[in-house]
């Protein structure tokens, strides 16, 4: 069951590009690869994307009162943070979404971790954190469309909960709105999403005039 | 009116936005635009008027969002009646002479094997819209907006199913020149118009200027008009509100780009006026089309790829996934384990495969179900386009229907059956066959035969609308062991077929070499001189590093492509020079191991080097460290990167590990190692980082207790207080936890417990480790550096 204004999608394609995932890994243009290493990355890449199963949902939100430390949601949401109260100065409307690289990719992380093959973790870990940030791109790329057509647009920047002056007890409030729990993912006493690979994030929205 | 003529002598100017003249009319937020169409039906003649009297060829009637999904969010159940509602008021708005087009958006949902919504769903659904929008008379359909080449070919064949009007495709493309779900303009093309798209192009996406380079890459491909329908921009901040930066006289410049780029018809979309269409119709008004630049395409395409077969090449069409004497992929394939076909698909795209070649044909297992499901999974895991390899009409049909791209279907042979069941669902799905010239008789022993055959499939096909670009001629490659001869007839046919009937060519390679040793090089000798005669494409394993290298040498000498040679022929030379030379001594391999991060062989060069009397410490101390240090200094000067470095280290461990008892000997018994305690703060628990500073740590002496990650300071302290005076590594990624290090060091003061603190993580600084009075490393090379020093040991 979806609340108003949120829709989900349990297949993200991951357009995550091999070359993303080499950057961050360190890959520059000095860096000199062996046939042996541009194999196993690459095997290993490949398992990971394998792995990787991307979901996401994002909610519509009326801002209902805004000032200069916080923002309050229809339906009882309260954001505070300075700078994210700036950044919604000109929006009516916040975007708040969520996104998954799934249970298993981190499953995969942890026991190459367990077992110490540390190369393949990496790799797998980088992976999946670029991949988990292209579903949110893809996410805000496929909204963008749906508000063209309202003559409004979205921010192009986003923020999340833990980075800034963005309190990552805002990650409860965004947890219980989207509603999470109905999506498989949880959230720890400390405010942390599991699958570790989750990422939420809030954008505003604002008219074309 | 006859848009097909019109498209010929003229450029076409379709119509702007609808949605933001209809607010401007008084179009509420929060109610169903449709609906409330329909009770406003002045107002929609209005808003087509002006359209007209600007210029526009033709309207879309305001049914974009007007399919069951769509209108469902709004209470709305029926589509196809407002779909004719909508259209009947288009249609009497509208003076003679301007066309109505029949307006079909996306649902919203992504279609399988992409999102939820099955496919045949998805057909019916735009069928529905359909129905209402031809009941209601319009002049042609326009399926827009679409970012899932899934959905628009459910949406094309909804409209091919139902009506013989003339249909128009546009996706919506991002700036990176895909679609959201990663489509390039080329493969869109191929797949739409093959599909029977009348029209194809781009609408909504971006501004004008970037639509003119997506038209650009689709021209020379394009057998069909090409359509594009932009923004009037994209929005831009203005004295802080954001609005369409695009004037009608912008607008209309850049649509002469597009028209010299080959667009045949354009409009606008978000942020357009009739303004903007009047502006366009102006300055097009005299321009000719560029009528399409080919009849036909002989190329096929995946979601996110196209692949043509190019005369100067070869394409390689990967043969693993079938299930003919693989006795563990039938194994699998019946307990519905589909990961068996992933690993060939990946070991082949990695090889170079061209194409898939997928076969499902095994007893005791529902072939179509299978032979889905393993189209489904590459066609979302993979960009290779697949060759469907079956003779079965309701398995063929299947996966053509459902295939998101323009497939190869392997084969259909001159046999009159298979030309009669085969040709027509090949052509109805738009399909590229290859073509097998075996006829009543069997398999025709010589290249004559089999020319009179292939001519027999050509005719055949050429009745349901398909060209001899659309087929690939098999030069039936066969066992040369068991006639010598036969391979002469195969490459007779070849040369015939390139050279005198102008056709592409196809062999099964491996066949050749059947009941033969030596059977690779076999295969690549005879894809050599296959090519030489005339050959187009070869199924075959890519994975053979002897086909891998004929066919590089062969694109080198017949295409000069130096670039893609060099890529696999260095590859190849590295592989060589990995090696090592044979002059080096049992240490220096030692060296080399570690430096290259040789996991598995570390152990045998480490056991080869004290076979020859090397001394374990000396081996350590001199060799692997140093080798280490290179590796660290490389990582350092970005010629490693993260996973060159964790391997070296991991390597160093298994060197390190197998020496330790044989070094306990060795080293003075006094000796006392630096203890380094590692933890991830409390509230965070990204590790990875920590646990590459504790690898590397190891590898350098250092004794390292890792307590973990989300530790607590007083866990922390707990720890400390255990040792003599160790370096505590603290490390994490938010700055929400990032001031958790603080409280650690703050209470270590406090209770005046000795240690030492380095930080590091993602948000990190030095600056901040500074505040703190901290030490500070960005990376396991530098946290080596750090704790040395900190410890007195030689950096």
């Amino acid at each position: 069951m979806t609340c108003a204004g949120e829709k989900r999608f349990e297949r993200i394609p991951n357009t995550v590009s091999r070359e993303q995932i080499y950057r961050r890994l360190g890959q520059t243009k000095n860096t000199v690869l062996t046939a042996e290493i541009t194999h196993k990355t690459g095997q290993y890449l490949d398992q990971a994307l394998g792995i990787i199963r991307l979901r996401g949902v994002y909610r519509r939100l009326k801002i209902t009162e805004k000032d200069a430390q916080s923002v309050r949601l229809a339906q009882g949401g309260e954001i505070r943070s300075h700078s994210l109260a700036v950044f919604l100065e000109q929006c009516e409307e916040v975007l708040l979404m969520a996104a998954t690289a799934g249970n298993q990719i981190v499953e995969c992380i942890q026991e190459a971790t367990r077992t110490g093959d540390l190369s393949r973790a990496a790799v797998y870990d980088a992976a999946a954190s670029e991949s988990v940030d292209t579903a949110l791109d893809w996410l805000t790329n496929y909204f963008r469309y749906e508000l063209q057509r309202e003559n409004k647009q979205l921010t192009r920047l986003r923020f999340s909960p833990g980075y800034g002056d963005l309190e990552l007890s805002v990650q409860r409030m965004m947890y219980e709105l989207l509603p999470l729990s109905e999506f498989g993912i949880r959230l720890t006493e400390k405010d942390m999403l599991q699958p570790e690979k989750s990422v939420t994030a809030v954008a505003g929205i604002r008219e074309i005039l | 009116m006859n848009i097909r003529k019109l498209i010929a002598e003229q450029i076409v100017i379709l119509d702007g936005a609808l949605g933001t003249e209809a607010q401007k009319r008084g179009l509420p937020a929060g109610v169903c635009p449709e609906r409330w169409l329909v009770d406003h039906p002045r107002l929609q003649r209005e808003i087509h008027a002006e359209y007209c009297k600007a210029g526009a060829h033709a309207v879309y009637t305001p049914t974009f969002g007007a399919n069951r999904v769509k209108l469902g969010h709004w209470g709305e159940k029926k589509a196809s009646r407002i779909n004719a509602q909508l259209a009947a008021a288009s249609r009497k708005a509208v003076p003679k002479g301007v066309a109505v087009a029949g307006d079909i958006g996306p649902t919203g949902d992504f279609v399988e094997p992409f999102g939820e919504l099955g496919f045949e769903e998805a057909v019916r659904i735009f069928k529905e819209q359909v129905r209402g929008l031809a009941d209601a008379g319009v002049d042609l359909c326009v399926i827009e907006t679409m970012m899932d080449i899934q959905e628009a070919r459910a949406a094309l064949l909804a409209v091919k199913e139902e009506t013989d009007l003339f249909t128009l495709v546009t996706m919506t493309f991002e700036q990176d020149g895909r679609t959201l779900n990663g489509t390039d303009p080329v493969s869109a093309l191929v797949t739409l118009q093959s599909l029977g798209a009348d029209a194809v192009g781009c609408n909504c996406s971006t501004g004008p200027e970037d639509m003119v380079k997506i038209i650009a890459r689709m021209k020379p491909y394009a057998t069909v008009p090409l359509v594009a329908k932009p923004n009037a921009g994209m929005p831009v901040i203005k004295k802080g509100e954001a609005v369409f930066g695009m004037t009608p006289q912008d607008f209309a410049r850049s649509g002469k780009a597009l028209v010299k780029k080959g667009v045949n018809l354009i409009g606008g979309c978000c942020g357009t006026t009739p303004a903007h269409i009047r502006a366009l119709r102006g300055a097009l008004v005299r321009r000719k089309p560029v009528a399409p630049v080919r009849e036909a395409v002989n190329a096929v395409s995946s979601a996110r790829r196209t692949v043509e077969f190019r005369p100067e090449r070869i394409t390689i069409i990967g043969e693993c996934i079938n299930p003919t004497g693989k006795k563990s992929l039938q194994s699998a394939l019946k307990k519905g384990d589909f990961s068996p076909v992933r690993e060939l698909a990946r070991a082949q795209a990695e090889a170079g495969a061209d194409l898939l070649d997928v076969n499902a044909g095994m007893p005791g297992i529902d072939q179509r179900r299978v032979l889905l499901r393993i189209i489904d999974l590459l066609s979302v895991g993979f960009s290779q386009p697949l060759s469907i390899d079956s003779h079965n009409k309701e398995v063929v049909e299947g996966a053509l229907r459902k295939y998101p791209g323009r497939a190869l279907l392997n084969s259909v042979s001159a046999e009159p059956n298979a030309l009669k069941e085969l040709l027509p669902v090949a052509a109805r799905y738009g399909a590229m066959i290859i073509g097998l010239p075996i006829g009543e008789k069997g398999i025709p022993s010589t290249s004559r035969q089999r020319q009179t055959n292939a001519r027999k499939i050509l005719r055949a096909a050429k009745k349901y609308g398909m060209t001899k670009k659309d087929i690939l001629f098999d030069g039936l490659a066969m066992a040369v062991s068991s006639d010598p001869k036969s391979g002469q007839e195969t490459l007779d046919f070849l040369e015939w077929c390139r050279h005198e009937f102008a056709g592409l060519s196809v062999i099964g390679l491996s066949n050749i070499s059947f009941g033969l040793p030596m059977r690779r090089w076999l295969n690549a000798s005879f894809l050599a001189l296959a090519k030489a005669r005339g050959l187009t494409a070869a199924i075959a394993n890519p994975a053979h590093a002897e086909i891998r290298h004929v066919r590089a040498a062969v694109d080198l000498f017949s295409s000069g492509d130096m670039g893609k040679f060099l890529e696999i022929g260095l590859a190849a030379q590295g592989l060589e020079t990995e090696q090592g030379s044979s002059e080096e001594t049992a240490e220096q391999k030692v060296y080399r191991a570690v430096l290259q991060g040789d996991r598995d062989g570390i152990v045998s060069r480490i056991r080869e080097a004290l076979k020859q009397g090397a001394v374990p410490l000396d081996l350590v101390d001199r060799f692997m460290t140093p080798a280490m240090n290179e590796v660290g200094a490389r990582f350092e000067k970005k010629e490693y990167f993260l996973p060159q470095l964790i391997v070296s280290a991991e390597t160093m461990k298994h060197g390190f590990e197998f020496l330790k008892p044989k070094l306990r000997t060795e080293r003075a018994a006094g000796q006392v190692k630096t203890v380094v305690i590692l933890a991830t703060v409390k509230g965070d628990i990204h590790d990875i980082g920590k646990n590459i500073v504790a690898l590397m740590l190891q590898n350098h002496g250092f004794s390292v207790v890792d307590l973990g990650k989300d530790v607590s300071t007083g866990r922390i302290l707990k720890e400390i207080a255990r040792h003599d005076e160790p370096v505590v590594g603290l490390s994490a990624l938010m700055t929400t936890t990032m001031v958790n290090m603080g409280e650690v060091i703050e209470r270590a003061e406090k209770e005046k417990v000795s240690c030492r603190f380095v930080l590091g993580g993602a948000v990190v600084t030095r600056e901040y480790a500074r505040s703190l009075g901290a030490e500070y490393a960005r990376d396991g090379v530098e946290a080596v550096k750090v704790v040395r020093r900190l410890s007195g040991k030689k950096a």
